[in-house]
């Protein structure tokens, strides 16, 4: 039997029609996000559908890609997705980053990357470190605010199994010792709120780093030239609800105010302890 | 006969990155990026041409370059622009 639940979004409900079982795996993923109050009212619907064993997503807020998600956490994580994307095609002023991010020093550093880039892994190495992650795969971004600022969505932080041959002893222990529900391939790791940021808290970009794994053997921060810088946040960034002129240039106008390099690294450990080295904690 | 002229498909915006360009396709959604040598090929298209003119445009401006590799080069950059539908011949 579906169930019907509305989330709080802009300024009223944004209301999830899915399996019960899937809003409630949704809530676990997302369990900071808040439920809409009962008399808010409704500005957008997602629905989930059924398709020979695997689950699509739609929203009235925005056209979705066609993706099928497998039962189970999988099409949960889509449902997420999916509400986040609601979200931010609610608000004019704002955009998603497909980026993880942390609070190092004064603000945040954005890790920005495509799927396999090492998002999640260095997001994480920095909070073994000391750092409070922000997120670790969407930041929702006031990108005309002066400075700009990023918004956690407080969604917890996954890691991938088996970890990585070079994960340090310190990071397993630390992967042990917050270690959460896990199906498949996928772990949760529960961090308290010194370790990662709660729902709706904001805090100015510093700088945005472009994931560039694999390209040196000891990490170190690349100069890119602008019109690379541009392509490479067009493609990772989300606004469906912006047309695409405007899109272009409020992408131009980030890179206007928020310094951007590469990062060149190998290893996601050494990583995070250079960042930390360079920026602070 | 006359040569088919290229011309650029009017309701497209540019902007100037450096020396790139990027285009934006009002119809798609698309942005698409042009590296300095499409974006000179896009600015010489201000004005319809046709292929011969180009070529000559082209070999002009790279006097050292091998005649055949600008050739090639410049068809290259042709058939792209017209897949991704930003310009068109006739």
């Amino acid at each position: 039997m579906p169930e019907t639940v509305g989330f709080a979004a802009a300024d009223g409900a944004v209301t999830v029609e899915a399996p019960a079982d899937m809003i409630a795996s949704l809530r676990r993923l997302a369990p900071a996000w808040p439920l809409a109050a009962p008399d808010a009212a409704e500005i957008a619907t997602i629905t989930a559908r059924s398709e020979n064993g695997a689950w699509r997503f739609a929203s009235s807020a925005y056209a979705p890609p066609p993706y099928r998600f497998d039962p189970g956490w999988p099409a949960a994580n889509g449902l997420v997705g999916t509400l986040i994307g609601t979200a931010v095609a609610l608000e004019p002023a704002r955009i998603a980053l497909h980026a993880a991010s942390a609070r190092l020093g004064d603000g945040l550093t954005v890790l920005l990357g495509d799927n396999g880039a090492g998002k999640s892994t260095l997001g994480l190495a920095l909070a073994a470190e000391g750092a409070r992650l922000w997120g670790d795969d969407r930041l929702i971004v006031a990108d005309q605010e002066a400075p700009p600022t990023g918004r956690a969505l407080g969604l917890v932080a996954k890691l991938r199994r088996p970890l990585p041959r070079s994960a340090p002893a310190a990071f397993r222990a630390f992967a042990q010792d917050h270690a959460g529900p896990a199906e498949g391939e996928m772990q949760v790791l529960e961090l308290d709120a010194s370790r990662v940021a709660g729902f709706g808290a904001t805090a100015a970009l510093r700088r945005l780093l472009f994931l560039d794994r694999g390209a040196a053997d000891r990490p170190r921060l690349e100069p890119i030239g602008r019109p690379d810088l541009l392509a490479a946040l067009i493609g990772l960034s989300f606004a469906p609800h912006l047309p695409v002129q405007v899109r272009l240039r409020r992408m131009n106008g980030l890179l206007d105010t928020v310094p951007a390099q590469r990062l060149a690294y190998s290893d996601s450990f050494a990583a995070a302890r250079f960042l930390i080295a360079e920026f602070g904690r | 006969m006359t040569a088919r002229c290229f011309r650029r498909r009017p309701d497209i915006g540019e902007t100037e990155v450096d020396a790139d360009l990027f285009l934006v396709d009002p119809r798609s959604e698309e942005i698409y990026h042009l590296d300095a040598h499409a974006a000179g090929l896009w600015r010489l298209l201000a004005e319809p041409r046709d292929r011969a003119e180009i070529e000559q445009v082209f070999a002009a401006a790279f006097p050292e370059a091998d005649a055949d590799r600008v050739r090639r080069d410049l068809d290259q950059a042709l058939r792209r622009l017209q897949a991704q539908d930003l310009i068109v011949a006739g």
